[in-house]
C-alpha cells in the first residue's frame, strides 16, 4: 500500500475492513487495545444503496439491484473522522471499521495497525478471492459463434 | 499530498441527535404543533452538541427538516453551523437567501428581506421558504405581541425579545402577497414558536 497515494491507500484499507468479518475485526480490536476516545457523530444506520453496473463491463449502465449497507462516522483522537460503509446490517462491524479507519489516519497508529490488522486481512481476502476465482474458472464455458456463410 | 494531509479536515462538528429517527420525528411533531397553534411554545429535543451560532431549537429544526433535496442559507461566516448542518443532513448550502428553502438567522444577525426569499406562487404557495430566527427571549404571558388568525381561538400573546421589531418589519413587507409568503419559526434555547404566514400580529 503506497503512502504516496493517500486516497487510494485509504480506499484500500476501508475496503479491506469492510470485507473482513465482524469476528476478525473484533479480535483485532481486542489486540489493538487502544483507549483512544471515540464519539459517534453518526451512529450506525442501515439503509439501501442502488448498485449500478455496466452490461459486459463496458456497455450501458443499468441498476443491478439494491444492497443493504450500514454506515457509521466516528470522531477519534485529535478530531480525526473515521468513516465506514459495510455490507449488511451489523452495527458493531460498522463501528469497528470506522474506528480503525480513524486510527489509520493518525501517523502514530498507522504502521502498527497496517502490519497487524490490515495486511493480514488483505492477504486472507486475496487468498479467498483467488480460490473462488480458480474454482469458478474451471466451469468457464467459451461461447463460439460460427458465422453463417453469406449466400 | 502526504498521508498526513488526510487528517486535515479536523472534525468541525459534534454529534447530532443521539437517537436520530425517534428524535427527528418528535421534533417534526413539535413543528407541526407549533405551526397549527401559532404562538404556542413547543419544547424540542436538543441535539447532543450544537454549533455555537445556533440555539438548540433551531439546530434541531434543521436536523429534522433538512435533507439532500433541500437547501439552507446561513450567514457565510457561520462556519460551524454551516458545516454541522451539511454534515448531518447532506443539505445544499444556498449562496443567497433567495435560493434557499430554509433560511437560518442566528441571534444578532440581520434577517434577510422577506421579499427576496422564495415566496411560492399563487398556484403553489407551499413552494416557499421557511425562516428560522433565533431570538433573545421567548415567552407567553400577559404582554407582548397579540396574535390572531387560523389556529388561534380568540387571540394569543407571545413575548419576543431581541430583533423583534426588525423581524416584524421584514415580515410585513410580504403580508399583502398572501397566499404567497414565508412561514417563520422563532427559537430560543430549546423552545420555539411558529408564526405561519396566516397569523396576524399586533404589537
Amino acid at each position: 500500500m503506497s503512502l504516496e497515494r493517500p486516497i487510494e491507500a485509504r480506499q484500500e484499507w476501508m475496503g479491506v475492513l469492510a470485507r473482513a468479518s465482524r469476528e476478525q475485526l473484533e479480535r483485532c480490536w481486542h489486540e489493538t487495545s487502544t483507549d483512544a476516545p471515540f464519539v459517534e457523530l453518526k451512529p450506525p444506520e442501515t439503509g439501501l444503496v442502488m448498485v449500478r453496473a455496466r452490461s459486459g463491463g463496458n456497455g450501458p449502465q443499468f441498476n443491478m439491484g439494491e444492497m443493504t449497507v450500514t454506515r457509521c462516522i466516528l470522531r477519534g483522537p485529535h478530531g480525526v473522522l473515521g468513516h465506514a460503509y459495510v455490507a449488511g446490517r451489523d452495527h458493531r462491524h460498522a463501528r469497528l471499521a470506522a474506528a480503525f479507519d480513524a486510527l489509520l489516519q493518525l501517523p502514530e497508529h498507522r504502521a502498527a495497525i497496517m502490519d497487524r490488522v490490515v495486511a493480514p486481512l488483505a492477504a486472507e481476502q486475496r487468498r479467498r478471492r483467488a480460490a473462488r476465482w480458480a474454482a469458478a474458472s474451471r466451469t468457464k464455458v467459451e461461447f463460439l459463434t460460427v458465422a453463417r456463410e453469406a449466400g | 499530498m502526504t498521508m498526513d494531509q488526510l487528517v486535515a479536515p479536523l472534525a468541525p462538528c459534534g454529534p447530532g441527535f443521539a437517537d436520530p429517527v425517534a428524535q427527528s420525528q418528535r421534533v417534526f411533531r413539535a413543528i407541526m404543533d407549533a405551526m397549527s397553534r401559532p404562538g404556542s411554545l413547543q419544547h424540542v429535543d436538543a441535539p447532543q452538541e450544537v454549533p455555537e451560532e445556533l440555539w438548540p431549537a433551531s439546530a434541531a429544526v434543521g436536523l429534522a427538516l433538512l435533507d439532500h433535496d433541500t437547501s439552507a442559507w446561513l450567514p457565510l461566516d457561520c462556519l460551524a453551523a454551516r458545516d454541522w448542518l451539511r454534515f448531518h443532513t447532506g443539505c445544499r448550502l444556498a449562496t443567497s437567501a433567495g435560493d434557499a428553502d430554509f433560511v437560518f438567522v442566528p441571534l444578532g444577525r440581520d434577517c434577510p428581506d422577506f421579499a427576496t426569499m422564495k415566496l411560492g406562487t399563487d398556484e403553489e404557495p407551499h413552494r416557499s421558504a421557511m425562516v428560522v430566527v433565533d431570538v433573545a427571549g421567548l415567552g407567553t404571558g400577559d404582554a407582548g405581541w397579540r396574535l390572531a388568525g387560523p389556529g388561534i381561538r380568540g387571540d394569543a400573546l407571545l413575548r419576543v425579545d431581541g430583533p423583534a421589531r426588525e423581524f416584524l418589519r421584514a415580515r410585513d413587507t410580504v403580508g399583502a402577497l398572501f397566499p404567497r409568503g414565508v412561514d417563520a419559526i422563532l427559537a430560543h434555547g430549546s423552545r420555539m414558536a411558529a408564526l405561519p404566514r396566516t397569523t396576524r400580529v399586533e404589537t
